[in-house]
């Protein structure tokens, strides 16, 4: 992830298609959701118009972080416009319980959000047991309940975990900083 | 801003380090500096990736179907390209067909026509994100073969096999049973899955690359999930239960005009998640001969000890009830039998029967209850009536 970034993204070639958006659509749409008040199938919606659109005007990004950048600069567009539109047609039912939830400036949002992707991408790289582990972890389960619940002895939970550790190290230990400087903030 | 959005994202980012457990002493220093520094400028140092948004980010990412997403939003790019090519091929065959008199060479390559679907009849598959179906009850299995290139699916009456296609083309495919049939799948992973009359079950035609193997399910099912504890198996029934499995067979039944969820496991374990979408809840796991009913509307789960026959004697064409209400009778009679009964004697409503059909007729079978209970029945169009005698 890191070192690739330099590199031009073409998003018409299958293969980086399939990479970006496997990393990016979960994220956007979950991003999307939030600024949709929590209307799930029209945030998918317009997380597939936004990459269609790109597909559409064979967009070439000079590297990874300007497409993301772009991408969450879109989606947040098109949900915000969105919203606007349903907002007038409600007259003004729901301003107020919406500006309630700006508790968190837009603009730090992504930095939280970039992160959880980065997270997912490096844990989905681990070898299965080891990522089922790492993500029973996160939930709070207890190395004894994970052990239950993936029929395995708790030593093995133990191992597999300090081996998942030195691999997330390995992917996420060298980054210096989330690289998210190229944001448009509209 | 520029300045406080570096600030933000290495914030971001030391904070993502501790919370995998892989922050350096050095760097988690450097992580109390930054929140101190944040801080003093009046910012919440606590807005960043916290553990509880990660998990609530990575169930949400695991409800989401985005490989189907995908394959849909690439699909319409393609649909886009291939509409702007017709247009000018068309475009160019007018000029041509001026010049020669002849079009013939460009109207082979058109791409079928657009007649209005048929209404499929019987078991009814329908494929990818274009949302071609197919009847299969009179398919050639070859036809699947053809369209759709890599994907290997063994059809026979009755069953379909993808088996063959675990390293195969990956597709989401969805399987309508109609009433009085009943249909068997085996998925690319070699899982089992018996469906009752009346159900529908979606799936990908290979789980490959999947972290999960996950199946929804509206209806009524019998599986045998393949072991592979490194790809847990969820059944998603409905929008108030998920199932999740290790390997092991059991019976989901989450009919939509059912107030209950109910699953039965005959052996192995199996875990039930309330929050069918993110299955961000502890389960409640069974044990083999155990039942989990969950309320739709109550959003609660409680379990009993079953006879497990009487839940999978359907598998096997039985009809089985043991203390079993009328009202409920009379439902799984018409999903079987693919008919309406109107039930105009309440007094049996309530009453419970229990008794074993094999493949009796449905004459026969409401004649048992009829002497039993002394009601008469006929048939009126498609309806059965019960009346008083």
């Amino acid at each position: 992830m890191g070192e690739a970034k330099k590199q031009e993204v073409r998003l018409r070639d299958r293969e980086t298609f399939d990479q970006v958006f496997g990393s990016y659509y979960p994220i956007l749409v979950f991003h999307a959701v939030k600024l949709l008040d929590g209307d799930r199938n029209q945030a998918e919606d317009m997380v597939q118009d936004v990459f269609v659109k790109i597909l559409d005007l064979g967009k070439v990004f000079e590297n990874e972080d300007r497409l993301g950048a772009y991408l969450y600069t879109m989606v947040r567009n098109q949900c915000l416009n969105h919203k606007k539109f349903k907002q007038v047609r409600q007259l003004y039912a729901e301003k107020e319980k919406a500006s309630a939830k700006e508790a968190i400036p837009l603009w730090e949002v992504p930095a939280q959000e970039e992160s959880y992707r980065y997270l997912r991408d490096a844990l989905t790289k681990l070898p299965e047991r080891c990522r089922q582990i790492f993500e029973l972890t996160l939930r709070g389960y207890r190395i004894a309940e994970i052990a239950q619940e993936m029929g395995i002895s708790e030593e093995t939970v133990k191992s597999q975990k300090k081996r998942g550790k030195a691999l997330l190290r390995e992917h996420l230990g060298h980054l210096r900083t989330l690289t998210l400087v190229a944001w448009v903030l509209a | 801003m520029e300045s406080n959005q570096e600030n933000r994202n290495e914030h971001a980012l030391l904070r993502l380090k501790r919370m995998a457990g892989i922050a350096t002493n050095e760097e988690m220093e450097q992580l109390e500096r930054l929140e101190q520094d944040i801080s003093d400028k009046g910012h919440n140092p606590k807005i960043g990736p916290t553990q509880e948004g990660y998990t609530e980010f990575e169930s949400f990412s695991l409800s989401l179907d985005t490989q189907a997403a995908k394959e849909k939003v690439w699909g319409r790019y393609q649909d886009h390209r291939a509409r702007k090519r017709k247009w000018v091929l068309g475009a160019a065959a007018a000029v041509l067909a001026a010049l020669l008199l002849s079009s013939v060479y460009f109207l082979r390559n058109g791409s079928g026509s657009t007649l209005e679907p048929p209404v499929l009849q019987g078991v009814v598959l329908s494929t990818g994100n274009s949302g071609e179906s197919y009847g299969l009850d009179h398919m050639d299995p070859q036809q699947l073969l053809t369209n759709n290139g890599s994907l290997k699916v063994a059809l026979t009456a009755g069953k379909m096999d993808y088996s063959a296609n675990a390293e195969g083309l990956k597709k989401s495919h969805n399987l309508k049973v109609p009433l009085a049939r009943t249909f068997e799948l085996v998925l690319a992973d070699g899982t089992k899955v018996h469906l009752n009359a009346g159900t529908e079950l979606s799936y990908p035609t290979s789980f490959k690359g999947d972290t999960i193997r996950r199946v929804r399910l509206k209806g009524e099912g019998y599986f045998e999930v393949s072991h592979n504890p490194a790809q847990p198996f969820i059944v998603e029934a409905g929008d108030a239960t998920a199932v999740r499995v290790l390997g092991t067979s059991f019976n989901v039944s989450c009919f939509e005009e059912e107030q209950e969820v109910r699953t039965v496991l005959v052996e192995g374990k199996v875990g039930i998640h309330l929050d069918a979408k993110n299955y961000s809840d502890k389960a409640v796991h069974l044990k083999p001969g155990q039942m989990s009913s969950t309320d739709r509307n109550a959003k609660t789960t409680r379990i009993t000890e079953v006879d497990t026959d009487l839940y999978t004697s359907w598998v096997r064409g039985q009809l089985i009830f043991q203390e079993t209400p009328f009202s409920e009778i009379k439902k799984r009679l018409e999903r079987k039998f693919d008919v309406e009964i109107v039930n105009r004697v309440p007094r049996i409503e309530a009453t419970r029967y229990t008794g074993i059909f094999k493949d009796e007729d449905l004459g026969a079978i409401l004649n048992v209850f009829a002497r039993y209970s002394d009601f008469e029945f006929k048939k009126e169009n498609h309806q059965i009536i019960i009346e008083e005698p």
